[in-house]
């Protein structure tokens, strides 16, 4: 089939593409790998071994290609249903025992389409295999439409359910993760449930603009994935390069993830139902004193520093605090899908359910979510309705991270509990609180629904044109509530009985897009033009309230009014609402010659409500080429390849995830002042205002080069990457006077990050038993701020990232026009005095230390990120492991600045201060900031498919185990180095955080 | 191409749906063109230039910086506490920075108020129609803004003089002292006849008359300092403008004047009124207690929050106190208990079954015990609810001016007591005694360094202490535990590096 007919009819060729896809899916699935579990593996084992105790029919034939009629060796052939099987000899000859003559045969071989042969009573079966869809041709969503992989001329990746990371997923970013050069998705707080990713696409582009890619789900921007279940995923798409991502003009500075869902196919109805059940363990514990090691530290010091020694209380027990905080957790996961349809109208239902626990006591977050795909076509196909809808309910409780600080700090004496059965808690100590007591002695409860709803309708109108609209609604709410009872630490502190606050919100996201696309062949020619229309509004309001002192801790947050707070004029009440709209048109062209040159030009002519009135609209265009010698017929080399593709693209687009109302001089309330005997409402500008306000803009040149060999067996892609942007979103300082603030929010400085990508797959072994592959990308990011000035606004660097109390003011990193933003700044480590105290590298000769001593000292962005996948088939068995790595970047130990220092006793300190030399305040430096280069053995999976197609009405069925976070490599001395890389104080490991953990999961998927 | 037409009207039919609207829609804040439409808009419009006040107590920032550079209070290193980069250590051994963050926070909430002023000016002059409440503000704002450049005059020296909102330089150059000086002399005299002269609710915590020459006396008492030029008569006129007034007595309990329902003081001239309801900003309240009082002190006194265990009288200065002298009440020092008697205890270092004594002594500026020093509570700070103090703060107290009047007097006789002078300060001193007749100040007796200590222990802790060693060269020349002699340039602080940093116009004192 030649590339101008599949183009011909879009929508329909789109259908039986996913008809044809899904079937592939399934094949490769049957041949995907397995676990088990006891219960499951031993009746399966049995049924192909009685199976085969009952073979007594022989069936011989010959295997050959059909379109050459050649002869095929080692094709691989069975008896469906059955472990039975066999392959084809040297000249294409088979011989097999088949239990019944009514039996299916399966023939399947590399590059081949797999067979399905019914014996029908025969014993001489010849078969004739058609080969296989060149790799290349598969569907590649790029933003209002799709094309070929092959005739792709920007960046895009693309990733399948077989690619997904298995396990127990709840965020589908998680199913990404080490799969995708360029696309690193970090996990920052460890183990808890309630919390997302960092996705960061070829690094930060921007300094306070946002930073996370756009997500568009079947077509709609700004999509929320945690809405959607992940077994519905049909494919993500990842737009990374300019010229790619310019179609989306306004957003698409950070790349754009495209997620397309799962739909009904006509046919019988399928079900499928998944169930995971996972617990954690803790990966690396923190290692602070022991109480005996507490007491012996008391002890060694009673000669050496008594006055230390006498304030080292010993309150006689042994509390091992991270052990009390922790929990083992135990969680579960469950999806039920039903799907078909008939020949005009399919549907795809499903039902989500996943109840999780963390791992520190009374962290937890439970979801439901419930999707319905429905597709109707009328008009002869000619019409075609697509209705999406989705709801997503989650129950979140996220705890302190303020816990685990206490955790280090508390002393290993005191006991958890005191005489009385009560936390022992210390009224009066400074930020010394029992963290079990946080934990359990808190209510926090999130609520949010997300609903999600839109229509669309594709009318064919002639053979060569589509027009299509799409109306939808996003809606998001949040109800949350807190809780402190009387008996809580800080309500005892304070002596008030109970404090309550709530919480609600809604954000809306409207969306009207329409499109028309012309496609034409003539020749060796092949045209696509598209045009369009965009608009979105979105809304974002909310409420908050709360009070103190109840009659009762029973209420709970549930009965607001009855606290005295209220009365006594003390509580807290405040709504807000803003809003803002961004509409687009674009146009984009596609040419394609004999399937040799391909060029993509398109165009966004953009306009934003959040900008200056003179400013609100921007053009964002894009043009790229690619040239796929291996179709030129050029001999020799090329004859190798099946895919030897260059390509080259240019894009700009724009950023404006920026808060909607800068541009305008704003009054808020500001407090109240004396007036007349009483206190009245004072207003004032909210900030400076700056009505030249607009656009960020990134400029990307990407080139990139695909190949493939050997039937797809082998290939890669290498890229590189430079994009700058300009006109820098940012709060600039400004001089006061004459300004009311400090900072202006303007567009001023600009920003290079350059890259290369490579990514290789191959597929080393592949036979009839066999199927080994391997994934591994690797990627080089590079960060360069360019200036922060222009003539209205100069900025030589600034300081970020207060590191704490007590006892330090200093910043953790500075930015600075020539180097990378995330460098790290502090005083250079030199050692010691022989008093303990710190000495520092004094860099003006001045003799003292003062900020000018404080130098570069690391970077908390890495330089390269790699990723590599391996995925071994044994007949029905799976193994699969992905690493991840991140290397060239500095980690700051928040934690190692206070604890490992033997100065901060009477509390307690990490076990490595014991025998420190040091004995000073509090000083951030060097000597706290350490390399974090990583691997890790993020996922390992066992599965086990079982052999039992057609029994009990099951189809497909699969067990597997998964170990997720299950090693890690690193020199890093804290607990996790895989830390925020993102915004401008990358490379923070807080004292403030959650545990990283070790996840176990048993899964099993079924269909029917 | 037949049914080019119908794609056209398909297009065209898209293009009649779109919607181009990008207006910006605001819902709950405000915008300039929707306010300002109703007296009550007006008002609160002129509410920032009083909220903005509330920064000048902080203990971050101008309040702090001013005090902890005196010989009167000291944050010291306590254990693993405050050490804070050696900040508060530098400040008392006069070796700050350019890149001090309090200095900066100060050099901020000054011109943060300055720039209110000028925007209010602004914007209030725009109105066609005036009401008597808008010209009396009017006339409010010039004086304000004149207090906060006196403020950043004395800090800072040579700032930048902005004056008007709408045409002012995107980055403007330095003032000189002198032209600062004149600048505030000039406005104080213009608003002066506009201002309000009666003592009212109307007038609490608003600038009055009386706090315009109260200002004034302030500036003309260092015209030497700031100028070269001394200018002593005419801050004795300036401060019999007060007295005469009638408007202000002493009150008969020193204490009265900072009790927390101290709006009743007849010799609080110019108030910050704070309340824990309405004034709870954070930066912008009154937490002398919090940085002063221990983690478990606030048992003491049934205040609601534990304190931070911070700053503490000078050693030598809470020792420059008579036995005899009630003032000396303000330093908290001793076993602390709570109200009904039960004993509080260490909590940090110290073991933690040791009561809690605080001593006058502090061992060390680097490493501090946490007991150590003795705690200001001028303010009382019995039973503080949240997080800001409800006493409201005398910026000018008329004990303060009697004193000045003296001083001045001295200076214009040559540095000697006069009857006159002798008298003001025995007025003021004599409710400090039981027995007041022996304590009694003679023209022998009140030298100059006499005055310079009797002001310290009337006015200790109300952010003056600085204004005075200056002027007496004792800041920069003055000796005391953790502080030699510093160079002459330090008497004016740094400008922050910050604001150096966002306006290439502005030059650095000299010396930094």
């Amino acid at each position: 089939m030649n590339m101008g007919q599949t183009k011909l009819k879009g929508i329909i060729m789109r259908e039986k593409y996913n008809l044809y896809h899904l079937y592939n899916r399934l094949g490769r699935k049957c041949r995907t790998a397995f676990l088990f579990s006891i219960v499951w593996l031993l009746p399966l084992a049995i049924i192909p071994a009685t199976a085969q105790a009952q073979a007594d029919e022989t069936i011989t034939g010959v295997v050959v290609d059909g379109s050459s009629g050649e002869t095929l060796p080692g094709v691989n052939i069975l008896v469906k249903g059955t472990t039975i099987g066999t392959s084809s000899g040297a000249n294409g000859n088979y011989e097999l025992s088949v239990p019944s003559l009514n039996d299916t045969l399966v023939a399947s071989f590399v590059g081949f389409q797999t067979q399905e042969i019914p014996i029908n009573g025969r014993t001489t079966i010849d078969i004739r295999l058609q080969p296989q869809a060149i790799s290349g041709e598969e569907l590649v969503v790029i933003g209002y439409g799709s094309v070929q992989r092959r005739e792709l001329t920007g960046s895009v990746s693309s990733v399948t359910p077989d690619d997904f990371n298995e396990g127990a997923v709840t965020d589908p970013m998680r199913l990404l993760q080490g799969k995708v050069s360029g696309l690193s998705v970090t996990t920052t707080n460890g183990g808890d449930p309630t919390a997302g990713f960092e996705v960061r696409l070829r690094g930060s582009s921007s300094l306070s603009a946002s930073q996370e890619p756009l997500v568009v789900i079947d077509g709609i921007p700004g999509g929320d994935l945690n809405a959607i279940n992940p077994n519905n995923i049909e494919s993500i798409d990842i737009l990374k390069d300019g010229s790619a991502a310019a179609i989306y003009g306004t957003r698409g500075t950070n790349g754009v993830i495209l997620v397309t869902t799962k739909k009904g196919t006509p046919g019988e109805t399928q079900v499928e139902y998944s169930a995971k059940f996972s617990t954690q363990r803790v990966s690396r514990e923190i290692d602070v004193l022991s109480a005996d090691q507490y007491r012996s530290m008391k002890e060694q010091l009673s000669s050496t520093r008594p006055d230390v020694a006498q304030s080292m209380t010993d309150y006689g027990a042994s509390t091992d605090w991270f052990d009390e905080v922790t929990r083992k957790p135990f969680s579960q996961i469950h999806s039920l899908a039903l799907s078909g349809g008939m020949e005009n109208t399919t549907y795809r239902a499903s039902l989500y359910y996943a109840n999780q626990e963390g791992i520190m006591l009374n962290s937890a977050q439970e979801q439901y979510r419930a999707n319905l795909n429905l597709q109707q076509s009328a008009l002869d196909d000619r019409l075609q309705m697509d209705l999406r809808l989705g709801i997503a309910d989650a129950n979140s409780n996220p705890v302190n991270y303020d816990a685990i600080r206490q955790v280090i700090k508390r002393n290993p004496t005191e006991p958890v509990y005191n005489e009385n059965g009560e936390f022992m808690e210390f009224i009066g100590a400074w930020q010394y609180e029992n963290p079990v007591g946080m934990l359990v002695e808190r209510e926090n409860e999130d609520g949010n629904t997300n609903f999600s709803g839109d229509l669309s309708a594709t009318l064919d109108l002639t053979d060569n044109i589509a027009v299509k609209a799409v109306a939808g609604l996003e809606s998001n709410k949040w109800l949350n509530g807190y809780y402190e009872p009387s008996y809580s630490y800080p309500q005892e502190s304070a002596g008030t009985n109970g404090s309550a606050e709530r919480a609600a919100g809604r954000s809306n996201t409207r969306t009207f897009e329409s499109t028309i696309e012309w496609q034409e062949s003539v020749g060796a020619h092949s045209f696509n033009l598209l045009g369009g229309y965009s608009y979105q509004q979105f809304t974002d309001e909310g409420f908050d309230a709360e009070n103190t002192n109840f009659i009762t801790d029973g209420f709970s947050y549930n009965n607001l009014g009855s606290g005295t707070y209220l009365q006594e004029g003390r509580a807290g009440m405040g709504s807000f609402k803003e809003e803002s709209q961004l509409v687009g048109y674009f146009g984009r062209g596609n040419y394609n010659f004999n399937q040799k040159y391909f060029l993509t030009a398109s165009v966004r002519y953009e306009g934003s409500s959040k900008f200056g009135s003179e400013n609100k609209w921007g053009v964002f265009p894009a043009v790229s080429a690619a040239w796929d010698i291996s179709n030129e017929n050029l001999g020799g080399l090329f004859d190798n390849f099946d895919l030897f593709k260059l390509r080259a693209g240019f894009g700009v687009t724009g950023n404006q995830g920026i808060s909607p109302y800068i541009p305008l001089l704003r009054f808020e309330q500001s407090g109240f002042y004396f007036y007349e005997g009483q206190f009245v409402p004072g207003y004032q500008p909210a900030s400076n205002p700056n009505p030249n306000l607009r656009w960020e803009t990134k400029e990307e040149l990407n080139v990139g080069l695909d190949w493939s060999l050997l039937s797809g067996r082998l290939g890669g892609t290498v890229e590189y990457y430079q994009r700058d942007t300009e006109d820098l979103l940012h709060s600039y300082d400004v001089p006061t006077p004459p300004n009311l603030y400090t900072t202006t929010f303007a567009n001023v400085g600009s920003m290079r990050n350059s890259g290369v990508e490579f990514s290789l797959n191959t597929v080393p072994i592949q036979n009839s038993d066999w199927n080994w592959s391997v994934d591994f990308n690797v990627e080089y990011r590079k960060n360069e701020l360019l200036t922060l000035s222009n003539d209205q606004y100069q900025l030589e660097y600034r300081n970020v990232g207060g590191i704490g109390s007590p006892g330090i003011e200093a910043w953790s990193h500075r930015y600075e026009p020539g180097r990378s933003i995330g460098s790290i700044h502090g005083y250079k480590y030199e050692g010691l005095t022989e008093d303990g105290e710190w000495i520092f590298a004094d860099l003006n000769d001045d003799g003292a230390y003062t900020p000018d001593d404080r130098t570069y000292i690391g970077n908390g962005v890495p330089d390269f990120y790699t990723g590599l996948t391996s995925s071994v088939q044994y007949k029905n068995w799976d193994f699969s492991v992905m690493m991840r790595g991140m290397f060239g970047h500095q980690i700051i130990n928040h934690k190692r600045i206070w604890y490992d220092n033997p100065k901060f006793l009477p509390n307690n300190i990490l076990e490595s201060a014991m025998d420190s030399e040091l004995w000073d305040d509090p000083k951030f430096n060097s000597s706290q900031v350490e390399d974090g280069d990583f691997v890790k053995v993020d996922n390992i999976t066992l599965g086990y498919t079982l052999p039992i197609e057609n029994i009990a009405s099951i189809k497909n069925g699969r067990l597997f185990f998964t170990v997720d976070n299950a090693f890690l490599i690193t020199g890093y001395s804290g607990i996790d180095p895989e830390v925020s890389i993102g915004g401008l104080t990358p490379g923070l490991d807080s004292r403030q955080d959650y545990p990283s953990t070790r996840t176990f999961t048993l899964g099993f998927n079924l269909s029917f | 191409m037949k049914k080019l037409p119908l794609y056209i009207t398909i297009v065209s039919l898209i293009a009649l749906v779109s919607c181009n609207d990008l207006s910006q829609n605001v819902h709950s804040t405000i915008t300039e063109d929707n306010f300002f439409q109703s007296e009550r808009q007006v008002l609160s419009a002129a509410g920032p230039a009083y909220s903005d006040l509330r920064t000048y107590t902080q203990v971050a920032g101008i309040w702090g910086v001013n005090e902890f550079t005196s010989d009167e209070l000291v944050l010291p290193t306590r254990g693993r506490h405050w050490y804070n980069d050696g900040m508060y250590q530098r400040y008392q051994r006069h070796q700050w920075h350019s890149e001090e963050g309090n200095t900066n926070i100060a050099w901020n909430d000054i011109f943060s108020g300055i720039n209110t002023c000028n925007r209010l000016l602004a914007q209030f002059e725009q109105l066609e129609e005036k009401s008597e409440a808008v010209e009396i503000i009017l006339s409010e704002l010039r004086g304000l803004r004149a207090f906060w450049y006196f403020t950043a005059l004395d800090m800072f020296g040579n700032v930048p003089l902005v004056t008007s909102f709408e045409d002012a330089e995107a980055a403007p150059s330095n003032s000189t002292q002198e032209e600062v000086f004149n600048f505030v002399e000039q406005e104080l005299l213009a608003a002066i006849p506009n201002l309000r002269t009666e003592m009212s609710t109307s007038t609490y915590g608003r600038f009055h008359r009386w706090a315009a020459y109260a200002t004034l006396a302030k500036l003309y008492m260092n015209a030497e300092v700031y100028t070269g030029t001394s200018r002593w008569q005419d801050a004795v006129n300036a401060i019999d403008e007060i007295i005469n007034s009638g408007q202000f007595s002493l009150a008969s309990d020193y204490f009265s004047n900072f009790a927390v329902e101290n709006q009743g003081s007849e010799e609080n001239i110019f108030v910050i009124p704070y309340d824990n309801t309405y004034t709870t900003e954070w930066g912008a309240m009154l937490q002398f207690h919090f940085w002063g009082i221990h983690f478990n002190g606030h048992n003491a006194f049934n205040m609601q929050n534990g304190g931070w265990d911070g700053y503490a009288g000078v050693p030598s200065f809470v020792n420059s106190f008579d036995e005899a002298d009630v003032r000396k009440d303000m330093w908290l020092t001793g076993v602390q208990t709570t109200p009904s008697g039960d004993t509080l205890y260490n909590n940090q270092e110290l073991p933690s079954d040791s009561a809690l004594v605080y001593t006058v002594n502090i061992s060390s500026l680097e490493n501090a015990h946490e007991n150590e020093g003795a705690r200001l509570m001028k303010y009382d700070y019995t039973d503080a609810q949240g997080w800001t103090l409800s006493n409201d703060f005398a910026v000018f107290r008329y004990g303060d001016m009697l004193q000045l009047k003296a001083e001045a007097l001295m200076r214009l006789n040559g540095g000697n007591a006069t009857q006159e002078a002798v008298d003001l300060v025995n007025q003021v001193r004599a409710r400090a005694f039981d027995n007041p007749s022996q304590h009694e100040y003679t023209t022998g007796s009140l030298t100059m360094e006499e005055m310079l200590a009797e002001r310290g222990r009337e006015i200790a802790g109300e952010g003056w202490r600085r204004h005075d060693q200056l002027r007496f060269s004792d800041f920069t020349n003055g000796t005391w535990e953790w502080k030699s002699e510093s160079p002459d340039y330090r008497k004016i602080f740094p400008i922050p590096q910050q604001q150096l940093n966002a306006n290439p116009n502005l030059s650095q004192n000299p010396g930094y």
